[in-house]
């Protein structure tokens, strides 16, 4: 067979299977959920993407630090430039990856990690690893965090194909996976969540006992190579419990973390006895009975916290920088708009319609 | 490893990469390679048994294959024709009794591991019944295909007894034969005859049986994820409510259990060919459309047709014709001769179907099943002459159309009725549904709800349903052309527009990934 | 002809009447078996006469308690699976949806009223209590200690209690065991 006859045999094929590939990939993409509705945290990975300009502070971690701290309130109270890289239940070896991954784009000088997810030491859950990996970009992070992050029943390889993973959403489509088929509206600002209304804390349930205290060493494993990568990209590597008063934070894993820290030379800040002094009133400040804080507490956590890391690591304040100003000039622009736009459906609904599924209506 | 696993995908392309760039005399050793890691992927402890099997096999094959080479030889030599004639029978009785000894002993080993690792805990749970016992069961894991591998190693033994083929004395061609992997999981059950040739040959890509390869390959993963994994939650809990799910129900559950078993078996034989097409090897047929048969006999002649083949040529044609049951026979026949004359063929019909119901499973309910379908068999054969008294009397009618619509009917729903026995895999409980389709009703209540809490939505439904149209629009095709690839073949285009919209049917409408169970074909489990 | 036929049927019959018998026996026992046996075995629960357990469906259970003094709904993050607990007078009831059922998932013991059916309670001394659970005669009920926290537990069901450094109680609760535990 000469060549051309050999091309000619060939390329058909080759074309069909081009074909065939263009096809997955906008099919995976038209049934990959958007998230720009009731469950809004899988759209939260990828916006990072979109972020124009650097940031001093990176926060890692799950709902805790999502929810908890406002990027906008910390620029607005010291200059502060900050991200929050962080998912639903976003489990640790999750945190390092995304932040290897940020690393990629820049140079924070502070990363702030919370330590309420090191009481998981194994994966949890495909719905939560898929709402904090697809949003990544195919990077050796991405494939690292895939398999660190794997259930029993999953595959990989529908990870990097969505269609083999999704395609049984096409009885679910909506017009919302039409509309967002190749863009995206922003669901957080810098990252966090804003949620404007409010479910006061009355009573706690009684603390459940724990057979086993101990954090796990895979979390010690990924908390070493979290400390590491800060240090090899010259940053300060800051760990926080955030100020969610359940979950209970045991003071088993508060000793240990303590320790540890202590052992590594790591800061380590505990917000849940400092509530008082941040003024956090869960009667007000909390959306959920003091799962999560909301707007109004957490920009008090964040006013406190950005005092606090002005103060102990002279981080500088940029609202003198014409660039980042104009960009934080928006982010807070969309940020009131945001918060108007809640408060004004909590009056027309008693809920937010918009940001939520509705079933945690009081 | 699963047919229907991402692994076995990229296991299979690395195959055929390989196996088309390497050498052409090493293709078959590159085949055994893979048999062993696809084998080992299910655990080592069975590739114990397996190479168990395989070494007996071959040592066997290789005994039997020299003593009749001895016997010709000798026979032909001066030295053998001279004996004189008595000496020289009693020469060969002896070579005939140490090569029966040969086989015996090797099927011995080669069923006895079947028989022990998958009966066992059937005979304790009868002894306990019987004698109200208590013996403890064994907790033996079954090794993956054993019961096609056995049979056909035990195959290979017999014709070589038989002189039908020749022994094969390289050790890794009978494993090869053995492991063949396309082979293990599912079928179909193949002779050493008509393997050898196209197993052990050098294969030239071809790209006409690389296309037809793929496409089959394809479509069976079409019939196999779009259709019958998708039936498969109706099914189980159809079957596994029978108290809840009577009348309309069972009947039913029966027509989706007759569809989902035939895609899935179908199907995974499909990819079997397919994959054996790729690599230039040619395997036979195991269905053809046995849907379309208008009597039970011929149905058995177009479903799991190795299977049918294997017991009518090893147990069926030798027992019905062994001189013992000939010499009963004649006795028999002095007194009762119309008795006397068909007693063979009948015994050995019951026997056949005994043991296939026993092969299908270590349970009474596969006992009944094999025993009904021989009890059809016999009856439609004592009934042959009025039938075709019947046809020579109204021959419009019985060549009509119509007519052969009824028998096709027909036979589906007596099939339909013996697999109730296999789904509910109870034999009171599926006497008792089947008796229910006609006296519990429930026809209103089946189509006004309840279909739609068994695990699949109207979407569901409708792309099985959609999908079963397919299969029987391919299969009237086939019935009346041949093959379809042949067809799509003569037109150049055909093919590229065909492969991948059948592609994305199957990765957009599988019942595959998270949220469905990866279900062992239905068959894995022999 | 017809004589073939009758053996033939006859033959089948016996058969079929063999493992008629055989699998109405197996399934007379599989019936009174069914009856006795609940998930939850000898770490069952006992509140105000109202006899449940874990993994009971919540709803005919809380019929029967009445209603819940107080609600906390645990939200999971993005909507992932709620735990309800419903505050009762001394005892604290969780429950979580499964495929569309509520079914109770944890029960813990809130206060000193309130015993467990072999009558531990929070405030006893803990080898009083374990004398107390050794009296349960079940073969698969497997006991464990870690750091003064005895695990209990029979099939899916987890039953907790811990003891301070003085070997007081100072908590009891029964669980549902998931597979990642």
């Amino acid at each position: 067979m000469t060549t051309k006859q050999k091309i000619k045999a060939w390329l058909p094929l080759l074309l069909c299977l081009l074909v065939l590939a263009a096809c997955v990939w906008f099919l995976g993409r038209l049934t990959q959920p958007k998230y720009m509705s009731g469950v809004l945290e899988g759209a939260m990975t990828a916006e990072y993407y979109e972020e124009k300009t650097p940031h001093d502070v990176i926060f890692i971690g799950d709902c805790e630090v999502y929810e908890n701290f406002s990027p906008v309130t910390m620029w607005r109270e010291a200059g502060i430039t900050s991200y929050i890289r962080g998912t639903a239940q976003q489990l640790i070896w999750q945190s390092y990856y995304l932040l290897e991954d940020a690393f990629r784009y820049e140079s924070p000088k502070i990363v702030v990690y919370n330590v309420q997810a090191m009481k998981y030491s194994e994966p949890q859950s495909e719905a939560y690893n898929r709402m904090a990996l697809d949003g990544m970009r195919l990077s050796s992070s991405k494939l690292g965090a895939i398999r660190a992050s794997m259930t029993e029943d999953e595959e990989w390889l529908s990870y990097l194909i969505p269609l083999l993973r999704y395609h049984s959403r096409w009885q679910e489509l909506t017009q919302e996976d039409w509309d967002y088929l190749f863009k995206r509206d922003k669901v957080t600002v810098a990252g966090y969540l804003m949620r404007a209304d409010v479910k006061p804390m009355k009573r706690l349930p009684s603390v459940p006992i724990l057979a086993d205290t101990d954090i796990g060493q895979s979390c010690w494993d990924y908390l070493g190579k979290i400390q590491a990568l800060c240090e090899q990209h010259g940053a300060r590597l800051v760990l926080i419990k955030s100020p969610s008063i359940w979950p209970h934070w045991y003071d088993e894993w508060e000793e240990q973390i303590s320790s540890y820290a202590a052992e590594h030379g790591l800061d380590y800040i505990n917000f849940l006895p400092l509530q008082e002094e941040i003024g956090i009133d869960f009667t007000t400040d909390t959306y959920d009975a003091g799962l999560h804080l909301n707007i109004y507490g957490a920009e008090k956590a964040s006013a406190y916290f950005a005092r606090l890391l002005s103060e102990r690591y002279g981080l500088t304040d940029h609202r003198d920088d014409a660039v980042l100003s104009a960009d934080w000039d928006a982010k807070c622009a969309q940020y009131d708009a945001l918060l108007a736009a809640q408060l004004q459906e909590l009056e027309e609904y008693g809920y937010l319609k918009s940001w939520t599924l509705g079933n945690d209506r009081t | 490893m699963l047919f229907t696993s991402y692994r076995f995908i990229a296991f299979l392309a690395l195959l055929f990469l390989v196996y088309y760039l390497i050498p052409r005399r090493f293709q078959w050793l590159l085949l055994l390679a893979a048999d062993v890691v696809f084998y080992a992927c299910a655990g080592w402890k069975g590739l114990v048994f397996l190479g168990v099997t395989v070494l007996v096999s071959w040592l066997a094959g290789m005994l039997m294959g020299r003593s009749f080479a001895e016997q010709r030889s000798f026979l032909k030599s001066p030295e053998g024709k001279a004996l004189p004639r008595e000496e020289r029978k009693e020469w060969k009785k002896k070579r005939e009794n140490y090569r029966k000894l040969v086989l015996t002993l090797s099927l011995l080993i080669d069923l006895g591991i079947l028989a022990a690792l998958k009966y066992t805990n059937f005979l304790i749970s009868n002894v306990n019944s019987l004698f109200s016992a208590e013996l403890a069961g064994v907790d033996w894991v079954l090794p993956m295909g054993i019961s096609f591998y056995t049979f056909q190693t035990v195959s290979y033994l017999i014709d070589v007894y038989w002189e039908k083929v020749e022994a094969e004395n390289n050790l890794l061609r009978v494993a090869l034969f053995t492991s063949f992997f396309p082979l293990l999981v599912q079928g179909p059950i193949s002779r050493f005859g008509d393997l050898k040739e196209t197993l052990y040959a050098e294969h030239t890509f071809d790209f006409k049986g690389f296309s037809f390869g793929m496409q089959r390959i394809l479509w069976g993963y079409f019939k196999k994820l779009v259709i019958a994994d998708r039936l498969l939650p109706a099914v189980k809990a159809l079957c596994g409510a029978p108290d809840q799910y009577n009348g309309a129900f069972a009947l039913i559950g029966a027509l989706f259990y007759a569809a989902e078993l035939y895609a899935d078996f179908t199907g995974g034989i499909d990819i079997t060919i397919g994959v054996a097409q790729v690599l230039g090897i040619e395997v036979k047929e195991n269905f053809i459309r046995p849907y379309f048969s208008r009597n039970i006999a011929e149905y058995w002649r177009r479903w799991h047709i190795s299977m049918g083949t294997w017991f009518k040529d090893y147990i069926f044609f030798p027992m019905s014709a062994a001189p013992k049951l000939m010499k009963l026979s004649k006795k028999i026949r002095t007194r009762w001769d119309g008795f006397g004359r068909k007693m063979p063929v009948y015994l050995s019909t019951l026997v056949t179907w005994f043991l296939t119901g026993l092969w299908h499973g270590a349970a009474w309910n596969f006992v009944v099943w094999g025993l009904l379908n021989a009890v059809i068999i016999l009856i439609a054969e004592e009934f042959k002459p009025l039938s075709t008294r019947f046809r020579e009397k109204f021959p419009r009618l019985t060549d009509s159309f119509g007519y052969r619509v009824f028998e096709i009917l027909r036979t589906f729903f007596i099939m339909c009725s013996l697999r109730m026995l296999d789904c509910y895999r109870n034999v009171p409980v599926s006497f008792r549904a089947f008796g229910s389709v006609f006296t519990a009703g429930k026809w209103r209540e089946a189509f006004s709800g309840p279909l739609l809490e068994l695990g699949l939505s109207i979407w569901d439904y409708r792309i099985a349903g959609l999908g079963v149209l397919l299969m029987f629009a391919v299969s009237v095709l086939q019935e009346k052309h041949g093959s379809v690839r042949e067809l799509i073949w003569k037109k150049p285009a055909l093919p590229y527009v065909l492969f991948p919209v059948l592609a994305l049917l199957v990765l957009c409408f599988g019942a595959y990934g998270v949220g469905y169970d990866a279900s062992q074909f239905i068959y894995n489990q022999f | 002809m017809k004589k073939i036929l009758a053996l033939l049927v006859a033959f089948t019959l016996l058969t079929l009447c063999f493992c008629g018998t055989a699998f109405a026996a197996d399934e007379a026992e599989t019936e009174a078996e069914e009856e006795e046996e609940t998930v939850y075995g000898p770490l069952g629960f006992s509140y105000h006469d109202v006899d449940f357990g874990i993994l009971d469906e919540a709803e005919p259970i809380m019929e029967e308690l009445g209603e819940a003094d107080d609600l906390f709904v645990s939200a999971s993050c993005a909507y992932q699976g709620d735990d309800y607990i419903y505050y009762y007078d001394g005892i604290e009831l969780t429950t979580n949806e499964i495929d569309g059922v509520f079914y109770i998932t944890g029960i813990v013991i809130a206060d000193d009223t309130i015993k467990t059916p072999q009558g531990v309670t929070i405030g006893m001394d803990i080898n009083d209590a374990l004398k107390l659970m050794d009296e349960i005669e079940e073969e698969e009920l497997t006991v464990e200690e870690n750091r003064g926290v005895y695990s209990f537990q029979y099939g899916p069901v987890l039953l907790m209690i811990k003891a301070d450094s003085n070997g007081e109680i100072t908590a009891i609760q029964y669980t549902a065991v998931t597979e990642d535990d």
